[in-house]
């Protein structure tokens, strides 16, 4: 757990300044990873074989490419740009590795990216928690620990989360008349 | 919608929260105006529709501009748009003229807004009129314009930006196709059938990916020291706005005619009147270290921008920015029709946005100055519980639109693509224009070429068609053109 650092007053002056800024204007020059290859290559290869099994209903006049035509065109472009762009940045790596050796990642930027995978399922898990034991439930829990993790001591984390769950219940439940989930367990 | 509705207490106590809100979270660096609007928009499910429109109208310039407050302060953007602003913003903070620095951007969004959202009202009706002769090959070749200044504007990676667009129009064909109504991409989930919901979407796309970021950068953790502010009236400021009449009205005509293109937004409107401005100053030297011209420029630009992205908006539906595309998506929410009918006939609602629209630049300014003067307390909330309340407004934003817990997923799913699409910097305007305009693309196509049995001429020999194509063949070949003369510097991708 991190430690208990977090609510320390800011001071009382209306204007602040982070010592390292970072800026950069939106010409600012790409990353050069293997992700964006591989986020075409998926969907193109999603989209494509979803595209396979789509019918064209009688209905649909002869003039009409159908509800297939456009689905399977451009899963194809975007699957053929994943494969040319996955295999060309493969090949420069395997070129760079040799040259230079593997690069690794510094400690604290490896240990703030699993936390961000880990937020990430857990909202999964919050998600599924909420179809189960229903929205307050799961809600107060969640931002409890969720809190708690990104370094909120106990008793705030709890506090506040209460409190937001709760103007969020009043909000939309009492206010605005949204069925907030009951959970499954509840019946 | 009515006009006297918009005095109703009803309508201006959300208007003025939705303002205040729209303040909070764009002076909270990492929480965008883009964000703003799609957390906002649940709360508007429920309400009557003119407080529901003056609360997105109001978020978004009110976000926009306090976008620039950490900007000035802190040398963080709180939005993609204020990041012109933190040059020579920052540097006045750093010489004691924060506050001074910010009154001339408030008045200076203020103005820009106005200057966006006239030629907004001048122009809006003009090319309605004009668009009552488009056909469905028209409104084809419209889109697909749409979609390739997306692409070109956007950003300086012209293959991702391509890839994003083509990935947007897929996600559109999720849902029973329009025109036969056969499923397609359901996976077998009943709920899709109406094709993937656009605000869950979008609220993944900017607050879970946003969260994300914030905490795979580390940003979770950040602490802010203080900078001290010269003694002296902030008003004292506001005397530099009548020394520099030209840069305020060229940034803004600037801002106005970037904002109006598909996919560039206020934050390339903001780059683009700074990059003027360092050409036509008296005194270019002094652009970047503090001068007063260069705060001008970006701040009027950007809510210029705000203004102007609804031109095309709410006549094509062609939206000119990710807030705007966010705010039609939400029209269609509220049984706005978009288009021709907004203008004319017993439904047009379009005078009631407009003066929505114009009213809000001038409550800007209070709402404004609270923001000026709360900013020490907003810095006060610590990030890690900010970003904790960030996701639950974002579940129950995605679940409160239909009371159904696929639409959570949908956001969720979509949140984890915008955090990639961030971290490869693939340009996210384009995704978001393909999902728009994806099933405007495809049936105005099919529906055109069924209308013509099937004959491709029309497309090409119609007047506007013509036209058009002359257009998007222009769009296409210029950048290339460009890059094929600087081939060193500027690779494609």
């Amino acid at each position: 757990m991190p430690p208990d650092n977090q609510d320390q007053p800011q001071t009382g002056a209306a204007e602040y300044v982070l010592p390292t800024p970072d800026h950069s204007p939106p010409q600012a020059s790409a990353q050069n990873g293997s992700t964006p290859g591989f986020v075409w290559l998926f969907f193109g290869l999603f989209f494509l074989l979803g595209a396979i099994p789509i019918a064209r209903p009688r209905t649909v006049a002869d003039a009409d490419p159908g509800p297939r035509a456009i689905p399977l065109c451009l899963s194809f472009i975007l699957l053929s740009a994943g494969i040319v762009q996955t295999t060309s940045h493969l090949r420069r790596r395997r070129t760079s590795m040799q040259r230079q050796g593997k690069l690794s990642t510094p400690p604290d930027q490896q240990r703030h990216s699993r936390l961000a995978l880990g937020f990430f399922f857990s909202l999964w898990v919050y998600l599924a928690a909420i179809w189960l034991a229903g929205f307050l439930i799961a809600t107060i829990l969640y931002a409890t620990f969720s809190m708690r993790v990104l370094g909120t001591r106990w008793s705030t984390a709890a506090v506040v989360s209460a409190l937001l769950t709760g103007t969020i219940y009043l909000l939309f439940e009492i206010v605005f008349d949204v069925l907030l989930p009951l959970g499954w367990i509840w019946g | 919608m009515e006009m006297s509705a918009l005095l109703e207490f009803e309508v201006l106590i959300p208007w003025l929260l939705a303002m205040v809100f729209g303040i909070f979270v764009g002076s909270t660096p990492g929480l965008t105006a883009t964000m703003a609007v799609a957390l906002i928009i649940p709360i508007t499910y429920h309400m009557p529709s003119e407080a529901a429109v003056a609360m997105v109208i109001g978020v978004s310039f009110t976000a926009i501009f306090a976008g620039d407050i950490p900007a000035t302060y802190l040398r963080i953007p709180g939005t993609p748009a204020s990041a012109a602003a933190t040059l020579d913003g920052h540097q006045l903070a750093l010489q004691g003229k924060g506050r001074a620095a910010l009154m001339v951007n408030l008045f200076c969004s203020a103005i820009g807004g106005l200057i966006g959202v006239g030629i907004l009202i001048f122009s809006a009706p003009l090319l309605a009129r004009f668009a009552l002769s488009f056909s469905f090959f028209e409104t084809f070749w419209l889109c697909l314009l749409g979609l390739a200044l997306g692409v070109v504007v956007s950003s300086d990676r012209i293959t991702a930006a391509i890839m994003a667009t083509i990935l947007g129009v897929l996600f559109s064909t999720v849902g029973g196709d329009i025109i036969s109504n056969q499923p397609r991409y359901t996976l077998g989930f009943d709920a899709l059938l109406p094709g993937i919901q656009f605000i869950p979407a979008m609220i993944g796309l900017f607050g879970v990916s946003e969260v994300l970021r914030s905490i795979q950068s580390g940003d979770h953790t950040s602490r802010f020291t203080p900078v001290q502010e010269e003694k002296g009236s902030p008003w004292r400021g506001l005397k530099s706005i009548l020394k520099y009449p030209r840069t305020v009205i060229q940034s803004a005509l600037t801002g106005t005619v970037i904002g109006a293109l598909p996919g560039a937004g206020a934050d390339v409107a903001a780059w683009g009147a700074y990059g003027l401005v360092k050409k036509t100053s008296k005194d270019p030297d002094a652009i970047g270290k503090g001068s007063i011209e260069g705060v001008i420029a970006p701040t009027s630009a950007n809510n210029a921008a705000v203004g102007s992205a609804w031109i095309p908006a709410l006549v094509f539906g062609i939206p000119g920015d990710a807030v705007t595309a966010i705010v039609l998506g939400a029209f269609t929410l509220y049984n706005i029709p978009i288009g021709t009918a907004l203008f004319s006939g017993p439904d047009a609602q379009a005078p009631v946005i407009f003066t929505i629209a114009l009213a809000t630049q001038f409550l800007l300014i209070p709402a404004g100055l609270c923001g000026i003067l709360a900013f020490g307390y907003v810095m006060r909330v610590p990030r890690r519980i900010l970003l904790v309340a960030v996701l639950l407004f974002s579940v129950i934003g995605a679940y409160a639109l239909n009371n159904q817990l696929l639409d959570v997923g949908v956001m969720l799913a979509f949140g984890a693509l915008g955090f990639i699409f961030e971290r490869n910097r693939i340009p996210l305007p384009p995704l978001i224009l393909g999902i728009i305009l994806g099933p405007k693309v495809e049936n105005s196509l099919r529906a055109g070429l069924t209308s013509f049995s099937g004959d491709l001429a029309p497309m090409f020999t119609r007047p506007i068609c013509l036209a058009l194509v002359i257009i998007l063949t222009l769009v296409i070949i210029l950048p290339l053109l460009r890059t094929l003369r600087q081939p060193s510097q500027a690779p494609l991708d």
